[in-house]
Parts: structure tokens; C-alpha cells; sequence
């Protein structure tokens, strides 16, 4: 699905990544963890393709393709999701607007005809319930005003309704209660499939309860310097993340 | 009889012209119109000297020569009435043609009770107390030259009178038209609107011209918002592509009255709005709303003012700019609390969008204080289409014209949320969208 | 107008009831302005030729000027005749010869202050004894800054010092022309300071004690100018929170400031000039001109302003941002208390490219005093990616005072990002309910509650400085409130 080879990229001139090797087979998903500012964020931005973040040296190759060449909208197009750790609000744009106009974009890409009005409601509808939101939450303007636990929760209907084959979940755990955390983690399984990989970055190890990954990379100073299965969130939980310090040290070296 | 933008032609033309106006027989009258020669005469026509024109230049109005009884070609008039109408409007139609009220083009037959709505002249001939009681009510004493100028030669116009308690079910949809041509007409609307107590009403003003021509509209409306009353009026400037508008609308609001007022500038060489709201009894509201939508060289200056004289009302206040080419817009919101409106509550932005190199926005949001338990506050940016949000469109698959098509949209059109009628909302938001270009990808998304 | 000019006149030279005697010495003006009296006044500082050039060019300038009043203020038309626009420099025997002349609650207010004893006199205007030797002292900092190259020094002095300097620089930011007060600032200006900072040096010391022994006695017409050369830094602190003895009722200065490439000029002003009293008589007008202009790229200009005092305040500390990256700083905390009226605020001209402003506002009314903040931003075609960000907040106290807010926003290149924000409110009074539950007296909880809401532009403040505008706020606003 996605390999990852000797990523390095800045960001207003400064180097972040410098290094990263990372292979995501298809249906797998991987947990990025990592102490703050060691890279995870700008890590799913450069997969995303966000401007600013600047790759210096190495490949990202998705499906078979050179990642690089592809705009955002491309990427997104061809199955790449990044639900935001900061989901941006935009006034005047409905919900609803935008989850149609994404959803006939990914369609006209794969040369589908436009999703029915009739045939969209129900669809929206169906997704509405994985995160249990409520109809009226559709025709408000994208996040704006939402509390963080909606806003997390709008990014994965979003994922739901695009039903990507990559989805990048970056820091989905911040600002949520228990509650919230345990709807989005739901919102997240439910859609977990044998077709659709996951990249989940986070900080705490809180949230891998919750969406159990099958392998588990720890990020220090723009490198990959552990990696393992589930057990090693358990690990670093316990240790905190000054137990792969040496580690990062080593790598930074 | 034609006339120039100065004193000394509008004083001819009133020598001549003034014997000819409704109602030189009510003595009130007449001295109305001389006391605003008078007023002309010791202000003049404003220049850029002036503070509150500082970044309008009229000069553009006053290097031509405007007639004032400028003659009407009714088939072609009557064809365009016609085809002015929205879709899905059912609305009263009140049309006035050069600042003529026209009943032959108008639709009025069937008023519900309790509604008077026609011309202004007509009102003056059959009751010239119910005009003398309201006209000039809602001036200020220190106008400038343009209402001054109208109120000399006040003449016909849109005379509306909703009595105490009734609610008008249907919009009064007022058209004003100009027929122009080889000359240049000034057409000078006097549009009054009397709201009862606890009456309700909505109306359209909508100034339209095809014209390529030149011709200039200065209008004043006045309207009285009675104790427990509600109206909601929405502007649509159309004017022709080098028409001047020079519009005055003067709003005074009794105790518990509601008010909002859309003002929507979409066409005309030259817009220039002055529109003040006077709260002068506790409980009063008003909600202001203004968009321009500037392109080619189009120059929109939205100059309002609010006056909080009593305590307790409430103030909005939501203007939004769109600029592309070398069109250039001005915002001057000045807000008043005066010393006993306390617990004044008072909001007020202004943004503007520049798409063009070339375009400009002036912006002055102003506020005025001079008692201490009130909550205000005002803020106004000038900026360009938020990236991140560019950027978070085109994550979800929205190509990036798509996407900025898509918030430059969403971002004018967040102005006319407050327009209630959906047909006339559907109406301005085509218009928008394609002044804007913003093609397909924006239909349906208005919500 | 005569009356109020005499008025005027007799204000200007009015005794001082604490006992201080006006002596008409043989060397001051008459009342009048025209050229002969330029040329008396240039000659008698001995000025060079082309200083009293320039001084009859922006008297000829401003004779075709008017007083402008566009001004949120109001006040009895000025004579400008009336004045006399020399005096000699006051002998040390003309003031009080103690602190016991002096008016008792003068003294109490330095005292709240915490201002040292001799400092007290001196701005008292007594005559300083010997044990304080304020020569020594200014002696050391000089010493001091001319090891580092800095010149330091009256403008009159630079004049004749460094003539090449001053031709180059002296209304180099504010023309002659540039209105009517700044106009007559350059045809009559008294004294002022100078200071040149060379290139790639870090002035050592902040130049605000030694300013306050030296610029005594400048006069009512100050100017003063700032260079400072590429890679320069320099902080400079104006005026002081004690309340200033000062028999000109008219103010009129204009200050200079010219940053380099990668310099940084921080200006400090606190302003403390007699406000009047509870009535508004007297009181001085401070009618001033200030202006920065960022030339090089990187150059940074930051103002600070805390104004408690004058009658009337007309004042608009502006950045020209010219060179590409610059940056333009104005942070403001105005009061107005009793009658005082105070129109001040900024302007930033974005000029270069990626220049970026930043302007903080707080206004404090009270009394039946009337504030506005006027500013203006500006980002003309050239000015690619200007940023500004204004705050502007105006806190009331009572219902006789006014709070106004008149930015001015001008934007001609569509890269430009400008955000301008405005609140008025007023003291909450659960806020001081809960601050006097918890044992505060109603004049610490307002004094509390006020610098709160002042923190902001405090910290901008060089610590020493901060730690007195706070104290003289809350002795401003005493007796505001209850």
C-alpha cells in the first residue's frame, strides 16, 4: 500500500525527518507514537501533501505510484485521508455541502456518475449513526463552533463517507473526553477492513486501547528508533518515552 | 429641464421646476423644499475634503448634466417590468420609472387591509396629512448635499403605511427602473415607510437598469418602526454599468421594534449608501447587513450609522466586500451610544476579500461612547482566502480553483443569510455566484 | 479670540501659587512670532546658516497652514501670537529654594510614587544642593556611551557637534510640512535631544536617567532625533511619572526616528504633564508629532506610550515601514480622568514587502474625560504581504466619561492580512464586588482590575518604568470611582 523510504523533509528551512523507512501493507494499522515534536504530525502532512512541508530527500511510493507527483486533491482522490488534529473551521460552508462535493469528487475520479440527492441522504444518514450524530449537525458550517469532541467526530464521518484506503489519523485522541475518545475509536473499527490500511499518530498510548494496531513506531528526533508489535505502546506507557532515549540518541547520532 | 451638480444649477432648476411639483398648494410643503435649497446652498455637494467622503470621489457624478423630467418609453419599459420579475417572488409590486410612481406597471389591485402602498404623489394629493406627519422625520438635520438635493424636489415616490397589528403576508416588492437614453435622467425616489405597532412587513427594494447609459439615482427612504413592530428590508442595488446610486435610507425605531436591513450591491458604476439607524426608545433592534460585490471599476462606499439614545437596544452590524479588477469599495460604520443608553449591547464587522492586484477597500468601523455600561465591540479584516482551509478542501478530493471558488463564495454569501425570502435569497444567490464565476460547484451549497 | 488669547497668555505666564516667582528676565521674547523673531531666537543659540534656513522655510510653510481640527477634542482657539517662543534658561535662584515651597500635594503624590528625595526636588524645581551632584552622575553615563560610540546629546549641542548628521537627518521623517504643529515645532523648536547610534552597537545602557537630569527645561517646543545605524539597538525612555512642573500651557514636539537595516529603536514615553483641574482649568495641551521610519530591511520600530496627563492630548507615534521585513510597534495605555481629553493612537505605513504591525490600545476613561484612539494602517501597492493586527480596548469608568474608537483602514495590495478588534466595557462591579469581598479597598481593586487590563502594554515597559506607570494609574484614577 505504502512505502516510505528515506523520507526527509523541512519546514521553514528546518529539517524535521530525517530518515524515515516505513512499509504499511494493505488492511494493516500502524501506530506512529513519539514524544512532541519528534515528527508525527509533519510525517501525515507530507503524506497528505500540505504545503510548506518540504520533502529534502527520499520516496513515498502509494499503490505503486510516486506519491510526489500527485496534488493534494489527487492524493485524496486516490484514497488518502488525513483527519485533522486541528480540523479547520470554515464559515459559510455547510457539512453537508462538503461532504457532497468530496464524495462526487472521489467518484468522477474512479469515472462514477454523481451520487442522487436521495441516494447521498441515505448514505450520510447510515455514517451519522457510526458517530452518532445527530441530522442537524449536516447543514452547520464545517466545524465552525464545534466543540473538540465534534470536530473529531465530523472528521471521521468525513472518513466514512469517502471510505479511503489510507486514512492518516493525526493526534484523532487530542481534546477527548472518554466518551468522545470511545465513539471515534468505534467510528474507527467499524471501518477498519481488510482493503483499508491506517496510519494512527499519537501521543499517548491511550488511544491504541481503543484501536488495537498491528504494529507500533516509535518516533524520536525525525526517526523511526523502535518499532514493534501492540506490546511496545504497553511498553513505552510504562517507561514513558525516555526509554527509547537512548535509542533516539543513537539515531540522532 | 436639466440640471448640474451645484448649487447654483439645482437653485435654477428649482425656479423653474419647483411651481410644477404635487402639492405646491400645502404651504408645509413648499417650505420643505425651500429650507433643503436653503441647507444645499450653505453645504453644497461634498468633495473628498469632507471627512465623511474622503474616499469618494463624486466628481465622476457631477461632470454631467442630469435631466430631471426626463421622458419614458413606456413599451419598452413595460417589456422590462416584465422581465424583472423573480422567479417564485410573490410579492406586491410597487414600480416607479424615473422616480415616478407608474400604477399602469405596477401590482396593487388587491391590498390587504390595513396596507396602504402606492405612490407618493398620489398620497400627497388625496392626504397630504399622512405624508406631512412622517416626511423628513428621519433626516438628520446636517445631511449632505445628495438627500438635500432630494428632499428639495421631493416630488413622487413609494408611500407605504402598514397599520397597527397587521402582519402583510406577501413582500412589497418595490421596483424602481430607469428609462434612459440621449439623456441623462436624475431620478429622485422619495420612498417613505410608516410600520405600526406591532405591525410586520417585509420589503424589496430593488433598483434596476440595463443601461449602458449614463443616469444617476439619488434616492431617500425613510422608515418608522413602530413599538412591537418588525420589518426586514432588503436592498438589491442593479444599477446600470455607469449609473451613479446615491442612496439614503433613514430608520427610526420605537420601544421592542425590530429591524433588519439587507443591503445587496451588486451593479452601478458608482454606489454610495448612507444608511442610519436611530434606537430611540428601549428594547429596539436592528440588524444590519451589507455585501458589495465589486468588479471592472466599480466604486461601493457603505457609509452607515447607528444612534443608541435609549438603553437597552441592540445593534448588529455584518458588511462583507468582494473585490476583483480595479473595483474598490469603502466601509464607514460609525456606532453612536449617546449618554443614556446604557446596557446598549453592539456589534459590528466589516471583512473584505480582495481577489485583484488593483482592488482596494477603505474601511473605517467607528465607535462613539459616551456611557459606561454598555457592551460594544467592532472589528474589521481585509485578507485573502484562509490557506489552511484551501488546503483542508483539497484533502477531502476539491481541486484547488474548486475549493477557493467554493469559500470565496461561501464568504459573500454568508451576508445574505438574514434575507427570509427564500425566492429572492435563491435570486441574489445566482446573481452572486455568477459575478463571482463560481460556476456549478457552488449550486445547492447555500443553506 | 483675544480674550482667549489673553488668557491664554496669562496661563502661560501665570505665578505659580506654590509660591514660585516669574521673574521677566531681560532675555525672554515678547509674545509674537514672525521672522525677525526666528532670527533672533536662531541667533542667540548661535546656530549655523542653515538652521535658520530651515527654520524660516517651515515658518513660511506654516504661516499658509491651518490648525487642524478634525481632533476628537475641544478647546479655546489658540493665539499663537500670545506666546513668547524664547526664554533663557531658568537660574537655579528663581525656583523654590526648598521642598518646603512647594505645593504639599505635589509632594504627596512623589511620595506615593516612591520617588527619592532629591529627585523630588529637582522635578520640583528646586535648586539642587551639593551633596546630589547631578553633573557627576551624567559625567559616569557619559563616559560610558562614548566608549561605545553613542552620541548623546542636546540637539542644539549636535547641531554644532555634528552638523553633517542633523542635515541629513533632521526632518528627514517628519517634514517641515507635515502639519501645522510640526511646522511651527520646526520653525521654533527649543531643545531636544539627540542621539546617534553606529553602526552594529548595542547602546549599553537604557537612556532614560540621565534624561531625566538632563532634559529638564527643554522648553515647549521639543525635538528630538534617533538614528540608529545598521545592526544598531537602542531603548529610550521619554518623560516621567511624577507629575512635571511646567508654566507652557502648549506643547508642541516632534520626534525622529530612523532605523538602518537590522536596527531596533525602542521608545518609551511616560506622560505625566499637569491635567488640569477637576474643572479642566489649565492644564497643558500636548499637540506632538512622532514618527519612525523603518529604512533598511529587518529594521524594527517599537513605541510605548502610558499617557495619564495634559488637558488635552493630540498624538499619533507612526512607523513608516519601508524596508522589506520591518516591523512597526505601537503599544498604548491612555487615561483620562476629570476633563481630560486625549486623541491618540498610531499609524503604520506598510510600505515593503512582508512588513508586519502590531498595535495595542487600551484607553481608560473616566470622570467626565473623553478618549479616542485614531489610527490609521495603510498598505500601499508595493507592500506585499503587510501584516498589521490592532487591539483596541477602552474600558469605562462612570457615565459622564466617552470612549471612541476611529481606525482608519487603507489597504491597496491584496497579499495584505489586516485584522483590527475593538471592545468598550466597563468595570464590572461583580469584579470589584469579588475583589472587596476578598478584603481589597475599592481604589486597589479598580487600581487591580485597570492594570489587568493594561498588562499587555506594561510588559512592553522597561521593568523600572512598568513597576511606576502602574503605581500612577492607580493614583490617576483615584477618586474615579464611588
Amino acid at each position: 500500500m505504502l512505502t516510505i523510504k528515506n523520507l526527509h523533509a523541512t519546514v521553514v528551512g528546518k529539517p524535521i525527518l530525517k530518515g524515515i523507512n516505513l512499509e504499511i501493507g494493505d488492511g494493516e494499522v500502524h501506530a506512529i507514537m513519539g514524544p512532541n515534536g519528534s515528527g508525527k504530525s509533519t510525517l501525515a502532512n507530507v503524506i497528505a501533501g500540505r504545503e510548506g512541508y518540504e520533502v529534502t530527500e527520499g520516496t513515498i511510493t502509494y499503490k505503486g505510484k510516486n506519491l510526489f507527483d500527485l496534488a493534494v486533491e489527487e492524493r485524496a482522490r486516490e484514497g488518502i485521508f488525513l483527519a485533522f488534529q486541528y480540523p479547520v473551521e470554515i464559515p459559510g460552508v455547510s457539512n453537508i455541502y462538503l461532504l457532497k462535493a468530496a464524495v462526487n469528487a472521489g467518484r468522477k475520479h474512479r469515472g462514477e456518475p454523481d451520487l442522487d440527492a436521495m441516494g447521498f441522504l441515505k448514505l450520510v444518514r447510515e455514517k451519522l449513526k457510526l458517530v452518532e450524530m445527530r441530522d442537524e449537525f449536516l447543514h452547520r458550517s464545517i466545524n465552525e463552533g464545534f466543540s473538540g469532541g465534534e470536530k473529531k467526530r465530523n472528521e471521521i464521518l468525513q472518513m466514512a463517507m469517502l471510505e479511503p484506503t489510507l486514512a492518516v489519523l493525526d493526534e484523532t485522541d487530542s481534546g477527548l473526553d472518554i466518551d468522545a475518545l470511545k465513539i471515534v475509536a468505534n467510528g474507527v473499527n467499524s471501518l477498519r477492513s481488510a482493503e483499508r490500511s491506517m496510519i494512527v499518530v499519537t501521543h499517548y498510548q491511550r488511544l491504541l486501547d481503543y484501536i488495537v494496531p498491528d504494529y507500533v513506531h516509535v518516533l524520536a528526533q525525525g526517526k523511526v528508533v523502535k518499532s514493534g508489535g501492540k506490546e511496545l505502546a504497553h511498553e513505552l506507557e510504562a517507561h514513558g518515552y525516555s526509554w527509547v532515549g537512548d535509542d533516539a540518541k543513537a539515531a540522532a547520532g | 429641464m436639466s440640471v448640474k451638480l451645484n448649487t447654483e444649477s439645482c437653485e435654477q432648476a428649482f425656479d423653474s421646476l419647483s411651481g410644477e411639483l404635487v402639492g405646491v398648494d400645502q404651504a408645509w410643503l413648499s417650505q420643505r423644499r425651500h429650507d433643503a435649497l436653503n441647507r444645499l446652498g450653505n453645504t453644497g455637494f461634498p468633495t473628498v475634503k469632507h471627512e465623511d467622503w474622503k474616499y469618494t470621489d463624486i466628481r465622476l457624478l457631477t461632470k454631467h448634466e442630469y435631466v430631471l423630467d426626463a421622458s419614458i418609453d413606456l413599451t419598452a419599459m413595460a417589456a422590462k417590468v416584465e422581465s424583472s420579475r423573480i422567479d417564485a417572488l410573490d410579492a406586491l409590486r410597487i414600480v416607479i420609472v424615473n422616480g415616478r410612481f407608474r400604477r399602469d406597471l405596477s401590482t396593487i389591485d388587491s391590498l390587504p387591509e390595513g396596507l396602504i402602498a402606492g405612490g407618493l404623489a398620489e398620497q400627497i394629493a388625496s392626504d397630504p396629512a399622512s405624508v406631512k406627519a412622517w416626511i423628513g422625520q428621519a433626516l438628520p438635520e446636517n445631511g449632505h448635499g445628495f438627500s438635500s438635493l432630494n428632499d428639495a424636489f421631493v416630488n413622487d415616490g413609494v408611500y407605504i403605511n402598514v397599520s397597527a397589528g397587521i402582519t402583510v403576508s406577501r413582500p412589497v416588492e418595490i421596483v424602481y427602473m430607469i428609462s434612459a437614453g440621449d439623456v441623462a435622467p436624475l431620478a429622485q425616489p422619495r420612498t417613505l415607510v410608516i410600520v405600526a405597532e406591532g405591525a410586520s412587513i417585509e420589503v424589496v427594494e430593488r433598483y434596476i437598469s440595463d443601461s449602458e447609459d449614463t443616469y444617476l439615482t439619488n434616492a431617500v427612504s425613510e422608515v418608522f418602526v413602530g413599538s412591537g413592530a418588525r420589518i426586514e428590508l432588503d436592498r438589491i442595488q442593479e444599477e446600470g454599468s455607469r449609473a451613479g446610486h446615491v442612496g439614503g435610507l433613514f430608520v427610526c425605531q420605537r420601544t421592542d421594534s425590530h429591524a433588519v436591513i439587507n443591503t445587496i450591491s451588486l451593479d452601478g458604476m458608482l454606489i454610495r449608501n448612507d444608511l442610519r439607524a436611530s434606537l430611540d426608545e428601549p428594547g429596539a433592534k436592528v440588524v444590519l447587513n451589507g455585501l458589495a460585490l465589486g468588479d471592472g471599476r466599480q466604486h461601493i462606499d457603505n457609509h452607515t450609522h447607528v444612534d443608541h439614545i435609549a438603553e437597552h437596544c441592540i445593534s448588529r452590524e455584518f458588511y462583507k466586500s468582494v473585490l476583483d479588477d480595479r473595483s474598490r469599495a469603502v466601509f464607514h460604520g460609525r456606532i453612536v451610544v449617546h449618554k443614556d443608553a446604557q446596557k446598549t449591547d453592539s456589534e459590528q464587522q466589516n471583512k473584505s476579500l480582495l481577489l485583484s492586484r488593483n482592488a482596494e477597500v477603505d474601511t473605517k468601523p467607528q465607535l462613539e461612547i459616551y456611557a459606561d455600561d454598555v457592551k460594544c465591540s467592532h472589528g474589521a479584516t481585509v485578507g485573502q482566502l484562509d490557506e489552511t482551509a484551501v488546503y483542508y478542501l483539497r484533502t477531502r478530493g476539491i481541486d484547488e480553483q474548486s475549493a477557493r471558488g467554493i469559500l470565496t463564495f461561501a464568504f459573500a454569501d454568508s451576508a445574505i443569510t438574514d434575507i427570509s425570502n427564500e425566492a429572492l435569497r435563491a435570486y441574489i444567490d445566482t446573481r452572486i455566484r455568477d459575478k463571482l464565476g463560481a460556476g456549478d460547484l457552488t449550486k445547492g451549497m447555500s443553506f | 479670540m483675544a480674550d482667549t488669547g489673553t488668557q491664554l497668555d496669562a496661563l502661560v505666564r501665570r505665578e505659580y501659587k506654590e509660591g514660585f516667582i516669574t521673574d521677566i528676565e531681560s532675555d525672554t521674547f515678547p509674545p509674537g512670532l514672525d521672522e525677525d523673531v526666528i532670527r533672533a531666537l536662531s541667533a542667540k543659540k548661535g546656530e549655523p546658516q542653515f538652521m535658520l534656513d530651515w527654520r524660516l522655510d517651515a515658518f513660511a510653510r506654516w504661516q499658509q497652514m491651518r490648525e487642524p481640527d478634525w481632533a476628537h477634542v475641544s478647546y479655546p482657539k489658540i493665539d499663537f501670537r500670545s506666546i513668547s517662543y524664547y526664554s533663557a534658561p531658568k537660574r537655579p535662584e528663581d525656583g523654590p529654594q526648598s521642598l518646603d515651597e512647594v505645593d504639599p500635594k505635589l509632594l504627596e503624590t512623589y511620595e506615593k510614587l516612591g520617588i527619592p528625595i532629591e529627585e523630588q526636588k529637582m522635578l520640583a524645581g528646586v535648586a539642587v544642593d551639593a551633596v546630589f551632584d547631578s553633573v557627576s552622575v551624567a559625567t559616569t553615563f557619559k563616559k560610558s556611551l562614548s566608549k561605545a560610540g553613542v552620541i548623546f546629546c542636546p540637539i542644539s549641542e549636535a547641531v554644532h557637534e555634528h552638523p553633517e548628521l542633523i542635515k541629513k537627518y533632521l526632518g528627514s521623517v517628519v517634514p517641515v510640512t507635515d502639519n501645522f504643529y510640526a511646522s511651527l515645532n520646526a520653525a521654533v523648536f527649543s531643545d531636544g535631544s539627540f542621539v546617534y547610534v553606529p553602526k552594529g552597537v548595542r547602546c549599553p545602557m537604557e537612556l532614560s536617567t540621565y534624561f531625566r537630569i538632563n532634559a529638564m527645561n527643554t522648553g515647549q517646543f521639543e525635538r528630538t532625533l534617533i538614528v540608529a545605524e545598521e545592526g544598531s539597538y537602542v531603548s529610550y525612555l521619554e518623560g516621567c511619572t511624577a507629575p512635571m512642573r511646567d508654566e507652557n500651557q502648549l506643547h508642541a514636539a516632534v520626534v525622529e526616528l530612523v532605523a538602518m537595516k537590522d536596527a531596533e529603536i525602542k521608545y518609551s514615553t511616560v506622560q505625566n504633564w499637569y491635567p488640569g483641574d477637576e474643572e479642566g482649568r489649565g492644564g497643558i495641551y500636548n499637540f506632538v508629532t512622532k514618527r519612525g521610519i523603518c529604512r533598511g530591511e529587518r529594521a524594527k520600530i517599537s513605541w510605548t506610550q502610558v499617557e495619564t496627563g495634559s488637558a488635552i492630548t493630540w498624538k499619533y507615534p507612526s512607523v513608516v515601514l519601508e524596508g522589506d521585513h520591518s516591523i512597526g510597534q505601537f503599544y498604548s495605555v491612555a487615561l483620562t480622568n476629570n476633563m481630560q481629553q486625549a486623541d491618540t493612537g498610531t499609524k503604520m505605513i506598510h510600505v515593503g514587502k512582508d512588513t508586519s504591525s502590531t498595535i495595542v490600545s487600551k484607553g481608560i476613561s473616566a470622570g467626565r474625560g473623553q478618549q479616542s484612539y485614531r489610527g490609521l494602517v495603510k498598505a500601499l501597492k508595493s507592500a506585499e504581504n503587510a501584516r498589521n493586527h490592532s487591539q483596541c480596548d477602552s474600558l469605562l469608568m462612570g457615565d459622564k466619561c466617552g470612549a471612541h474608537t476611529f481606525p482608519y483602514i487603507e489597504i491597496k495590495n491584496p497579499t495584505a492580512k489586516v485584522e483590527h478588534e475593538a471592545t468598550t466595557s466597563r468595570i464590572g462591579e461583580d469584579q470589584l464586588f469579588y475583589c472587596r469581598q476578598r478584603g481589597l479597598s475599592e481604589e486597589d481593586a479598580v487600581s487591580m482590575i485597570v492594570n489587568g487590563f493594561c498588562k499587555e502594554v506594561f510588559r512592553e515597559l522597561p521593568m523600572e518604568f512598568a513597576v511606576e506607570a502602574q503605581k500612577l494609574l492607580g493614583i490617576s484614577l483615584e477618586g474615579a470611582v464611588g
